[in-house]
């Protein structure tokens, strides 16, 4: 028993050593490898005129899809503002997911909708759709407004998609904000495609709007949240998207495109079945889904990510809220890599079976569940008095003052690169969020990853109720 | 902030440097691996020093920077009222107006360079001219034409992109030559550029393109070709025979948009070509020329062809369709239901063709089952 305790302390020692120089080296050269990326982009952006695409006849038509779900208070102006969207051809689909509030009367009422009849083949599997509406305003053609049982998110964008009439679809939340040429940069990529280079999927980065000025959907001033939690997940959101998916988008081995904003090549989902009904990450699995598709079929593909701050999104503001969402971040990523669990060092899948799914299964599912255990297992150590503190702080402090220098990376590409937060002490208090996020709020997210991970071996299916604060409007 | 400075002053030095000499002889007796850790932490923080110097830095350097171009803009502001509003200026006085010293400094020239450029893209005319000249009096085309020669794409993009905004058009062959250049951004300039400054054949770049245009290069082509005069616009149908495909696409989307009703009769051949994107272009744009000649032709490739081009074609059949059309549309109508959006565009092309068109449709929807019902209901109605 002595010698086996000596081994298994030994082992879990360097364990713990290994797993978290190994994470070190992956953050290290995703970083590289983003800042390389965001420059490039940087320096070709400022040779390019979106605008040239208004005009142009080779300009796709898109169709922009918005689940709305008890969206009563603020469906109008959503709306709208998605219907004023900077863009040549292009629809605004917005699917009523069986609201138990007035949402669809709000529409109806608002935009003199009617219901009409439609002729479209169910390609997709959804809920039943009660009706379709179309306003009796020409002016208002480009809007249509689908009435169908509840189903979920996955279900709704499966709806929207059968109803859909252009190649292209934008899928996004209905109480996003998007910046004024959003869809013309996302467009772009797909314009720029080759028969040897296909397109599958573009998305953009989210930012939190939390304490931002709002004027008739569109943001008038980008304001660091006041607020501790949603002003961790600015930075969160910085190292994710800038420091993350950028780097993942070069390296051709990107897998998730927020389900807040990301545009879609139609033909390709539905040939891979559209978005899954039975997963709460419906937005990663069906990138997967689609790289498998492509990869099985070996045929060249891309998906690509834009730096631009493109759509902007409020983010939880409270504990409570922010433990639904990351609870159920988890449990869709631990869904979509047991289903896609074949992939996983698999070398037939290339980029994605050898390093791409295995990132995500090592450092992103298994990260809280090792980070937990290693605590446990130091208490367990100090309790029973042959703790190795000296490891214990070295370690401790190495890893606190990494977390420290990958914020500040990040902060530093947001500084160098799009530059939104401008006021002065805006940088000082995301470095001061950076010094107190590992040991504050990080516990916590882990915690409720943990919580997540429980809740799927107990068959917990959910989405979270998510209850919006609601932005800074300015009148 | 005072009691902390009397704290610091208070501090007795020798002591410190003991203590850490003293934390150095304990670090040393730690295992290796706690030192290497230790090391590695070390690291990170002089990292973390880096990045914040770096962080600070560039915002000191962009509020620097804007001050100065502040202070040169206000500088330079009245000099460019006189140098543009009044006329006893002549062309070898503008030297006179600037400061040597901002004329030899890199950054003052760059800058004074960009506001002439800035201003010229905001005026036509005399004035424009009269930009043009102080560009070149102040030999900013030569700093421009230096940029060609340099070896960061990103600095000979802009060379070519000044050229080309200031109108020079001695630049032409220098930006020529970066047409079928490996980096795209430079091709695009290099177009751009060439459309710009060419007098007589602003497209001849298209005989000369060897690599594919994308939707994107061919969205910034036809930005360029919409502001230019309508004597330049070339005959398009010359490119159809090109060796590169993209420039046939092309070339037969322009035929479309500009209403090139002479090209007729060879997008008719195309519509044999081997190529399905070919085939849909041309179909395209002669619906867009409204050419009649295209209906029998088209319902002659009809049956082989795939969805796509049959959705063309009846799309096309709607607006140029005759009541030739009648038979091949109610066959396709008589077949069983199977692509929704192919009906529907077929229904609409009966519907188009008036009194006898509606009146089949309406039989058909008598006889016909809900499903194809629901399919005329839906082609009726024009919002859909």
């Amino acid at each position: 028993m002595g010698i086996f305790f000596y081994y298994f302390t030994k082992f879990a020692d360097h364990f713990i050593l290994v797993y978290s120089c190994l994470l070190f080296g992956t953050y290290f050269i995703l970083a590289t490898f983003s800042a390389l990326d965001i420059m490039k982009y940087m320096r070709r952006n400022s040779f390019i005129d979106y605008r040239d695409i208004l005009a142009a006849p080779s300009a796709p038509s898109i169709s922009i899809i918005a689940p709305a779900f008890n969206e009563s208070k603020t469906i109008v102006e959503n709306v709208r503002s998605l219907l004023n969207i900077h863009y040549v051809n292009f629809e605004v689909i917005i699917v009523n997911d069986g609201s138990k509030d007035n949402t669809l009367q709000m529409m109806i009422d608002e935009y003199l909708l009617e219901p009409v009849t439609f002729a479209f083949e169910q390609k997709l599997e959804s809920k039943p759709i009660r009706a379709i509406y179309k306003s009796k305003m020409p002016s208002l053609n480009k809007l249509t407004v689908i009435d169908k049982v509840n189903g979920g998110k996955a279900d709704a964008l499966n709806s929207g998609i059968n109803v859909s009439k252009y190649d292209l679809f934008a899928a996004i939340d209905v109480d996003c904000i998007l910046e004024y040429e959003s869809l013309l940069k996302m467009v772009k990529p797909f314009m720029e495609q080759s028969e040897n280079d296909k397109v599958i999927a573009v998305g953009g980065v989210v930012r939190i709007v939390n304490s931002c000025e709002v004027r008739e959907g569109k943001i008038i001033q980008v304001n660091l949240p006041k607020n501790i939690i949603p002003r961790v997940q600015v930075l969160e959101y910085i190292r994710a998207f800038l420091l993350g998916r950028m780097a993942w988008s070069r390296l051709n081995g990107l897998i998730l495109i927020s389900g807040a904003f990301g545009m879609f090549d139609k033909k390709v989902t539905i040939a891979v079945g559209g978005y899954n009904h039975k997963t709460v990450g419906e937005d990663m699995e069906l990138v997967i889904r689609m790289r498998r598709h492509m990869e099985e079929r070996k045929k060249k593909y891309r998906i690509v990510y834009l730096p631009d701050p493109l759509c902007w999104t409020e983010a939880p503001s409270n504990l409570k809220i922010l433990g639904k969402q990351r609870n159920r971040w988890t449990r869709g990523t631990a869904e979509t890599l047991w289903i896609h669990k074949k992939l996983i060092f698999n070398p037939r899948y290339h980029f994605l079976g050898m390093i791409s799914m295995p990132f995500w299964f090592l450092f992103e599912w298994l990260a809280p569940i090792v980070e937990t255990t290693a605590f446990l297992y130091l208490i367990m150590m100090a309790f029973l008095g042959i703790l190795n503190i000296e490891l214990f702080i070295t370690l401790f402090l190495l890893i606190y003052v990494f977390a420290i220098m990958y914020s500040t990376a990040a902060i530093l590409f947001e500084e160098l690169s799009f530059h939104q937060y401008k006021k002065k002490r805006d940088i000082l208090r995301l470095l001061a969020t950076a010094l107190i996020e590992p040991i504050i709020i990080h516990p916590i997210t882990v915690y409720y990853a943990i919580r997540g991970n429980l809740d799927l071996l107990t068959g917990v299916k959910n989405w979270g109720d998510m209850k919006r604060k609601g932005f800074e409007l300015k009148k | 902030m005072f009691k902390i400075l009397i704290i610091f002053l208070q501090i007795d030095w020798s002591d410190l440097q003991y203590s850490v000499e003293d934390f150095g002889r304990t670090v040393y007796s730690f295992p290796i691996h706690i030192r290497i850790l230790i090391a590695v932490t070390l690291i990170f923080l002089l990292f973390i020093l880096i990045l914040l110097a770096i962080v600070l830095s560039s915002r000191i350097y962009k509020t620097g920077r804007l001050i100065k171009r502040d202070d040169l803009q206000r500088k330079y502001q009245k000099i460019f009222r006189v140098l543009l509003f009044e006329d006893r200026v002549s062309k070898n006085e503008i030297n006179n107006f600037f400061d040597p010293k901002d004329l030899l400094e890199k950054y003052n020239r760059e800058i004074i360079m960009e506001e002439v450029i800035h201003l010229h893209v905001n005026f036509t005319g005399e004035t424009a001219e009269r930009l043009e000249d102080i560009y070149i009096q102040l030999n900013f085309h030569q700093d421009s034409i230096h940029k060609l020669k340099n070896k960061r794409w990103y600095i000979i993009a802009k060379g070519m992109r000044e050229l080309a905004l200031m109108n020079v058009k001695q630049a032409l062959p220098l930006v020529s030559e970066f047409i079928n250049n490996k980096n795209e951004i430079l091709r695009m300039e290099s177009r751009i550029a060439i459309m710009k400054l060419s007098e007589k054949d602003p497209l001849s770049f298209l005989s000369r393109e060897t690599t594919p245009l994308s939707g994107w290069d061919t969205a910034n082509i036809y930005s360029m070709l919409s502001k230019m005069p309508e004597k330049l616009m070339p005959d398009f149908s010359k490119w159809l025979n090109s060796p590169n495909k993209d420039v046939v696409l092309f070339s037969i989307q322009m035929i479309g948009t500009f209403r090139q009703q002479e090209s007729v009769e060879i997008l008719l051949t195309l519509l044999k070509s081997e190529n399905e994107k070919i085939r849909l272009a041309a179909i395209h744009a002669l619906r867009l020329l409204n050419a009649s000649a295209a209906e029998k032709p088209m319902i002659d490739i009809y049956e082989k062809e795939g969805i796509s081009v049959r959705t063309e074609i009846l799309k096309t059949i709607e607006v140029i369709g005759s009541h030739f059309s009648i038979p091949f549309l109610e066959k396709i109508l008589n077949q069983p239901l199977e692509d929704y959006p192919l009906v529907i565009q077929a229904v609409r092309a009966l519907l188009a063709l008036g009194v006898t068109g509606n009146t089949i449709v309406d039989e058909l929807y008598q006889k016909s089952g809900s499903q194809m019902q629901l399919v005329i209901n839906h082609a009726k109605d024009k919002r859909l």
